[in-house]
């Protein structure tokens, strides 16, 4: 993992821990590694198809394998020799998603089933019940029970959202939505 | 040509057709801000309305609501990290940043200023174009497109900032995911683990929506703050809109270049404007005198998205017109409308009908104005809900992510896509992986490899000496070298700068 | 505008609800009739499916039939844009959904019973399964040249020692199937260029003298025609197109061979088959007698053929039974035309 270096960085924690002690990168390797597999089992695949059809592919799951293995090398190499990151060229999406990081980094275990689960739920609810029963439904149970709003709150905010959709996409657009396994 | 243009504005300023202009525009303005629902769609709806319309009046109707879509569908991409519209992936990359910040009213301004001023050169473009029309287009082909493709290929290496290796890793999973589905040389299906689904390829909106709006309303599941959580309590006054416009008025040279981009490219039939944004976009950042600011909050980037976005529409209006071949989804309604208003695309709307084409000029200019100045008149509300607090905003936001993906293609394949999209972005984020040089080699990928085979079916390896095809390989080797040696220029000025930081 | 039915105008209703922000919910209420038990349509939503994107031919077709079919069967018609696989996908779930399903299509016919004659991979149906309510309108595909070309009629094209460049999609599209039969009934040397993002760019490419030739449905090819930048060379079917009046019928020119006449025969009865409405398979008696009666209202209603003679795109209708019989005769066909269009796939 590269080291941030700009200076407001100093003042993100997680940054300063990392630069303090140099580990081996597990993350990027075992996601390094992934990108291999998947792309020796995509050039696999590409080898069956006439030339026309199978150049690209094999273009470019060559290319990926070959760039996935040298990622791994480098950064094992890193690993064992730590020499300070030269800054070349400046980042340029590190620092806008640094505070999301930071949340996705630290947030606990249990933040994340939490979330995860009510993700899963609006998800599975959306294909099983429909956008009609589900929003309003979701809305409901989640500003009740997760954000512990008001009873009062949490049904206006489900009704209101119910009315806009009905009436955006059942009155006036007539557009299909999520229509559920019962309907 | 000034008579004419005199004329077709005074056609125009009709009370009824401005009537239909507001109403379309209205329209518009409410189906852009929902994520996915996009223009073609709105306009299949509401072309049978226009029966019985003069012509004026039709286009008023249907392209003031056209091209609204496009500039407020940066709104959700700005406010809440998700993409409106596929076109605009690009202002999430310095709108949002610029909201976590607490400056969402500064990059609304800018990304909406920005997005009018486009339109007007866009719409200029097109009625300077009129005499030049039909060679222009007609010289453009498989080659120059490949070419296009190859020049915006190349932003992979700058969009992935000092994580090049990673980048480019990024850069070839997305073009894996961009072979996706049935090849178009023999037929075969690539990919597509058995899932006719996956023939068409992986559909790009639910792409965009999960890849950049997931990661940020997971985010603010967990972090349990507001969207410009960083930024402290919520100001008394939603300050900084005059800021963006003052902004956007001082970058003029970007807006210019990023319109130009954007109406050319409008003109090929099979970019369009997934591509042009991030042409633009990296174009703004080689160019721009602060390049390390791109992807943190860098109000060029913003500035350049919002243009490009609205400058295509005046240029993919130039091959209906022209040669009565839409170039995409929505301009084929708009030829439906065409001959429902009785009238022939082709020469004879640069010849006789020529007050209609220029009429459609001012629409264009005129409905963004006006949708410009409304969207102004909401900013301070839609602002400040980026300071209340974020879970209150979690029912709402997932909602647009599930309607954003699925009105796509009205297949719940399409939310499937649009969560792994998402599982990516979160992973992206997590682990410190550059998306957007995934996002453009998905864009790009596929179109490169068509383009590639038609040029050479049509042309064999004569293509590579096309002068156009010439003039592009130039412009790429200076996207490269350029900023290189800026860089090498400014490093040897800088030097002593340089070490300080490194030490 | 005021001749539009009621759903229409409870349409524009909308719109403008939706614009004024909530102001009338009210207005939507259903006007079901006391017979509704009787009817399995009546007041329910109906989903009326088009295999593609919004925008295009079939949608236009299917968005303009929309309200007089809810007018005709007393149903809320919502038209439902399908995309995938070239019109496969939607046709695929047709064929799997439930006979209960409220749930009808319109078809490529033309595109899928070839696909499903040459046993093109991803065809997962049986066209004369359906529950077929009839067919819309022809399509017959038009071959289309530059004005100022190489080749300027179809007796040209037939002549040609050269290759003829046709510009296409890709394998399995209806130009690449047009191309290729012709080409196999006449024996003139082709060469179908593929990857074109969309009939509009491969149409372009003609124009600007890349490739020598499109085939498409003869309405898309309205346009450019229309602007001059391409003629119209030969319509593959026995009878002249009304908007097309001086493009010849591809009958009109006899190919040498015997294998090329009765190919041609199997051509031109394949595209007859044009645009199909068709409901899940295995639909009761009464229900589709329903549909089908709601379809014949529809479509002889005078506004509803105006409209779309206003946009270029009149019907010709075919009713069930007619169609189910093309169809039949269409799938019945020559093993040495399954052959030519397999090799379109």
């Amino acid at each position: 993992m590269t080291t941030p270096e700009t200076p407001t960085d100093t003042a993100n924690p997680a940054a300063a821990e990392r630069r303090t002690e140099r580990r081996l990168p597990v993350a990027d390797i075992v996601i390094s590694l992934g990108l291999a597999a998947l792309f020796g089992n995509a050039f696999w695949i590409a080898t069956e198809w006439s030339v026309r059809a199978g150049l690209f592919p094999r273009m470019v799951t060559g290319v990926g394998l070959a760039l996935a293995l040298l990622h791994v090398v480098i950064l094992l190499l890193r690993a064992r020799t730590p020499v300070p990151v030269v800054e070349e060229r400046v980042d340029a999406d590190d620092e806008a998603e640094g505070d999301v990081e930071y949340v996705f980094a630290h947030a606990g275990g249990r933040a994340w089933a939490g979330s995860l689960a009510w993700v899963a739920a609006f998800f599975v609810g959306l294909y099983v019940a429909g956008l009609f029963v589900v929003a309003p439904l979701f809305a409901l149970t989640y500003l009740r029970f997760s954000v512990r709003r008001p009873w009062v709150f949490s049904v206006a905010y489900a009704a209101v959202i119910l009315a806009v959709l009905y009436l955006a996409f059942e009155v006036a657009l007539q557009l299909p939505v999520p229509p559920g396994l019962f309907l | 040509m000034g008579e004419a243009l005199l004329d077709s504005l005074s056609q125009v300023l009709q009370l009824q057709t401005l009537g239909l202009m507001l109403l379309g525009v209205a329209i518009g303005f409410v189906v852009g801000i929902l994520p996915g629902l996009g223009g073609p769609v709105t306009l299949a709806l509401m072309l049978p309305f226009t029966f019985g319309m003069e012509p004026v009046e039709a286009f008023a109707f249907l392209l003031g609501m056209l091209v609204v879509t496009s500039t407020t569908g940066d709104i959700t991409s700005v406010l809440f990290g998700i993409p409106g519209e596929a076109t605009s992936a690009a202002a999430t990359l310095d709108g949002y940043p610029l909201t976590r910040r607490g400056q969402g009213g500064r990059a609304l301004g800018a990304v909406l200023f920005s997005s009018a001023l486009g339109s007007v050169f866009g719409a200029f473009v097109l009625a300077a174009m009129v005499p030049v029309i039909r060679p222009v287009v007609l010289a453009l082909s498989a080659p120059e497109f490949f070419m296009l493709t190859l020049v915006g290929l190349t932003f992979v290496v700058a969009l992935s900032g000092k994580k090049v290796l990673k980048g480019l890793l990024m850069a070839a999973l997305g073009l894996l995911v961009a072979l996706i589905g049935i090849d178009s040389q023999e037929g075969i299906p690539r990919y597509t683990m058995d899932e006719i689904y996956l023939w068409d390829g992986i559909p790009l909106v639910p792409l965009v929506v999960g890849l950049f709006g997931g990661a940020e309303v997971l985010q603010l599941m967990l972090s349990r703050s507001s969207i410009a959580g960083g930024a402290g309590e919520m100001p008394k006054r939603i300050t900084g809109i005059g800021e963006g416009i003052r902004d956007t008025l001082r970058h003029w040279p970007v807006v210019l270049r990023a319109s130009a981009i954007g109406s050319t490219i409008g003109m090929i039939p099979g970019l369009g404007g997934s591509v042009a944004q991030f042409i633009a976009y990296g174009q703004a950042r080689q160019s721009s005198k602060n390049p390390e600011q791109f992807g943190k909050g860098a109000i060029d980037g913003v500035i350049a998205s919002g243009a490009v976005n609205n400058a295509k529409d005046g240029g993919s209006l130039v091959p209906t017109i022209a040669f009565g071949i839409p170039g995409g989804a929505a301009t084929a309604v708009l030829l439906s409308a065409f001959l429902i208003a009785g009238l022939d695309p082709g020469p004879e709307m640069l010849t006789t009908e020529l007050d209609v084409t220029y009429s459609m000029v001012w629409i264009v200019v005129l409905a963004n104005i006006v949708a410009v100045a409304a969207a102004f008149a909401f900013l301070r509300p839609l602002t400040r809900l980026t300071f209340i607090s974020g879970p209150l905003l979690v029912p709402f936001l997932l909602l647009l992510l599930g309607l954003g993906a699925y009105s796509s293609s009205n297949s719940f394949g399409d939310v499937l896509v649009m969560l792994v999209a998402a599982a990516i972005g979160v992973a992206c984020i997590r682990w410190d992986w550059p998306r957007v040089p995934f996002l453009l080699a998905v864009v790009l990928g596929g179109i490169a490899e068509r383009y590639l085979f038609v040029s050479y079916s049509l042309f064999g390896w004569d293509w590579l000496l096309r002068p156009t095809v010439i003039g592009l390989a130039v412009v790429l080797l200076l996207v490269f070298v350029v900023p290189a040696l800026r860089r090498r220029q400014a490093r040897s000025r800088n030097a002593p700068v340089a070490e300080e930081v490194r030490s | 505008m005021t001749h539009r039915p009621l759903t229409a105008l409870r349409r524009t209703g909308g719109a403008v609800v939706l614009v004024a922000a909530l102001a009338a919910c009210g207005q939507d209420a259903d006007a079901t009739g006391d017979a509704a038990a009787a009817k399995f349509y009546e007041g329910e939503n109906l989903d009326f499916v088009v295999p593609y994107d919004a925008g295009g031919g079939y949608d236009v077709y299917a968005r303009a039939m929309a309200p007089y079919l809810g007018e005709c069967l007393g149903a809320e018609v919502v038209v439902r844009n399908e995309p995938g696989a070239g019109s496969l996908l939607a046709t695929n779930t047709t064929a799997k959904a439930g006979p209960d399903e409220r749930r009808i299509q319109i078809t490529n016919s033309v595109g899928t019973t070839s696909a499903q004659i040459a046993g093109a991979d991803g065809v997962m149906f049986d066209m004369s399964e359906f529950s077929i309510i009839g067919r819309v309108a022809t399509a017959p595909d038009t071959v289309a040249v530059a004005t100022d070309g190489r080749l300027t009629s179809f007796q040209d094209m037939i002549d040609s020692e050269e290759t003829v460049r046709f510009a296409a999609t890709g394998p399995g599209s209806n130009e690449y199937i047009a191309a290729s039969v012709l080409s196999a009934i006449y024996g003139f040397p082709i060469e179908v260029v593929t990857g074109f993002g969309g009939s509009g760019e491969a149409r372009l490419a003609v124009i600007a003298g890349n490739a020598d030739a499109h085939a498409s449905t003869w309405d898309s090819v309205l346009g450019p025609v229309e602007s001059g930048e391409v003629e119209a060379v030969v319509v593959a079917s026995d009878e002249p197109v009304e908007l097309l009046p001086d493009t010849p019928v591809v009958t009109d020119f006899v190919p040498e061979s015997d294998e090329g006449k009765e190919l041609l025969d199997d051509l031109v009865a394949l595209e007859t088959l044009g645009r199909g409405l068709v409901a899940p398979p295995g639909l009761p008696e009464d229900q589709l007698a329903e549909l089908r009666e709601g379809f014949e209202c529809a479509t002889s209603n005078e506004d509803l053929i105006q409209e779309l003679d206003q946009q270029q795109r009149p019907i010709d209708v075919l009713t069930g039974d007619e169609y189910l019989e093309l169809l039949e005769s269409v799938l019945d066909t020559s093993p040495e035309f399954a052959a030519v269009l397999k090799d379109s796939f």
